[in-house]
């Protein structure tokens, strides 16, 4: 979420004002109740809590909708971040279907895959995060991380 | 076009058809392109999508998601009798998605005879080529019990319930008013068709004909449906115009109706069919004869539905040009 001053914020907890807009929009275009939600970012081990990689401010596209609404899209390099430790998080599904729909290359996969492991510094994550790169194609970013 | 190519271009787009269908029932999905104007049938669509969901995972998930909302609305006991009329393959996905759901609302009585698997497993998602998708990390045990390795199941909560003045949820409109039996679908029938046999309800909704006999009668009763006597002893049921109002959103443009079960299960066919065929080692000569052998067989499917035609190929057509074209026809009748 972004401040006035184009600035990263914590989006746990969203503003009153947010939700009871949201909730209005819910009910006016049938959607369900929670389609605006904070889930990535709500709990101290949260997106936005460990850390967002670095420059994704500066990444991002602004969209303005009308004088009122502006949406802030997270890029493709930030998308193969957060679908990195997604995939590792989920195990096969939907999220290794969406980081190969982004067609990573070697090297974006490495800065994902060490950026995933300051958020998860288990061996385990390691392991598994190993493993994916393994699998995807990544052999040689597996030996190097 | 290579065989390879052909399933590859089915199966891409039958789940491009598969989000449009979910869709329409209430799946979150970005939108909802068009409404088809036919009646979606939410049993027959869960047996199809066990097989074309496992090439897109989301796909798949949402589905899950659609089917814990809408439970009360699903008629399980409908869903094993069509699956066993029909022989659809997967049973063992449809079951495993059944015990996930289950999970979640344990008011539901969701079981099916399906051994839970002992041996090695195979990954659950694979892309269009059937390659299996990326395997590593912990998997879904429910999924794992039933020879499937695939991630946790997370239920993301965005599906809605169905929307009643959608064409395509007429079935379950009907089912929210007369409850999970042969009621809803033999009215359906009744309001999209001028007249009807009880065999023929039967054999198109997929209930016992005692069944549809039985409820025939009683709603007889009612004097919202009338018999008709026609070719000797046969009676024919059916519903006047001016008793359909309340059973349809919009009685004067009725939904269609299509009996989808056969059309499901001839694309399941010819997708395996199409699979074995391209894997085994045999001459060209016999693959084309193997593959004309296939297309009678889910033609005669199709024939089951109504659907004559769509793979029925020019005499001395090549096999290239015999699947182009089936394509061709099929993307014109399922849009």
């Amino acid at each position: 979420m972004m401040n006035m001053g184009a600035e990263l914020v914590s989006p746990d907890p969203l503003p009153d004002e947010l939700l009871r807009i949201a909730s209005q929009v819910a009910e006016d275009l049938d959607l369900p109740e929670a389609w605006l939600n904070n889930g990535p970012s709500r709990e101290p081990g949260g997106l936005y809590q460990v850390g967002l990689p670095k420059g994704i401010g500066r990444r991002l596209t602004q969209r303005d909708f009308g004088d009122r609404l502006t949406i802030y899209y997270v890029s493709r390099i930030d998308q193969i971040y957060f679908k990195v430790f997604a995939a590792v998080d989920s195990g096969p599904g939907r999220h290794v279907d969406d980081l190969m729909e982004l067609k990573p290359s070697p090297d974006e996969m490495e800065k994902a895959a060490l950026w995933a492991m300051t958020h998860d510094r288990s061996v385990e994550f390691q392991m598994v995060l190993v493993s994916m790169l393994r699998q995807m194609g990544f052999k040689d970013v597996a030996e190097r991380i | 076009m290579s065989l390879n190519e052909f399933n590859s271009n089915l199966r891409k787009y039958l789940v491009h058809f598969l989000w449009r269908q979910w869709a329409q029932l209430g799946l979150a999905s970005a939108s909802v392109e068009k409404g088809d104007g036919w009646i979606i049938d939410p049993e027959a669509l869960w047996l199809f999508s066990a097989t074309f969901a496992r090439f897109d995972a989301r796909l798949f998930d949402e589905i899950l998601d659609w089917i814990l909302k809408n439970a009360a609305f699903i008629n399980i006991s409908r869903l094993k009798s069509l699956a066993r009329r029909f022989g659809f393959d997967e049973m063992n996905v449809v079951a495993a998605m059944a015990a996930v759901v289950r999970q979640k609302n344990s008011r539901l009585n969701w079981r099916f005879s399906i051994a839970e698997k002992t041996g090695d497993a195979t990954p659950l998602f694979l892309d269009v080529s059937e390659e299996p998708l990326p395997d590593f990390g912990t998997y879904d045990e429910t999924f794992l019990r039933f020879g499937f390795k695939r991630g946790k199941v997370v239920f993301r909560g965005l599906s809605r319930q169905f929307n009643a003045d959608m064409s395509a949820c007429a079935l379950l409109r009907l089912r929210a008013f007369f409850g999970i039996n042969a009621r809803a679908e033999t009215v359906l029938y009744l309001l999209t068709h001028d007249m009807a046999h009880p065999s023929h309800i039967a054999r198109e909704t997929g209930f016992s004909q005692k069944n549809v006999q039985d409820t025939l009668v009683d709603m007889s009763g009612s004097g919202l449906v009338y018999q008709a006597k026609l070719e000797g002893r046969k009676k024919m049921y059916f519903m006047k115009k001016e008793h359909r109002a309340p059973f349809l959103y919009r009685p004067e443009n009725p939904p269609q109706w299509i009996t989808w079960s056969p059309v499901f299960r001839g694309l399941q066919i010819l997708s395996n069919g199409v699979s074995k065929i391209s894997s085994q080692p045999m001459s060209e000569l016999l693959k084309a004869a193997e593959l004309r052998r296939l297309f009678g067989e889910v033609q005669s499917k199709f024939e089951q539905a109504g659907l004559a035609g769509l793979l029925t190929p020019d005499r001395g057509s090549s096999d290239a040009a015999a699947m182009a074209s089936f394509l061709s026809e099929l993307k014109k009748f399922l849009g």
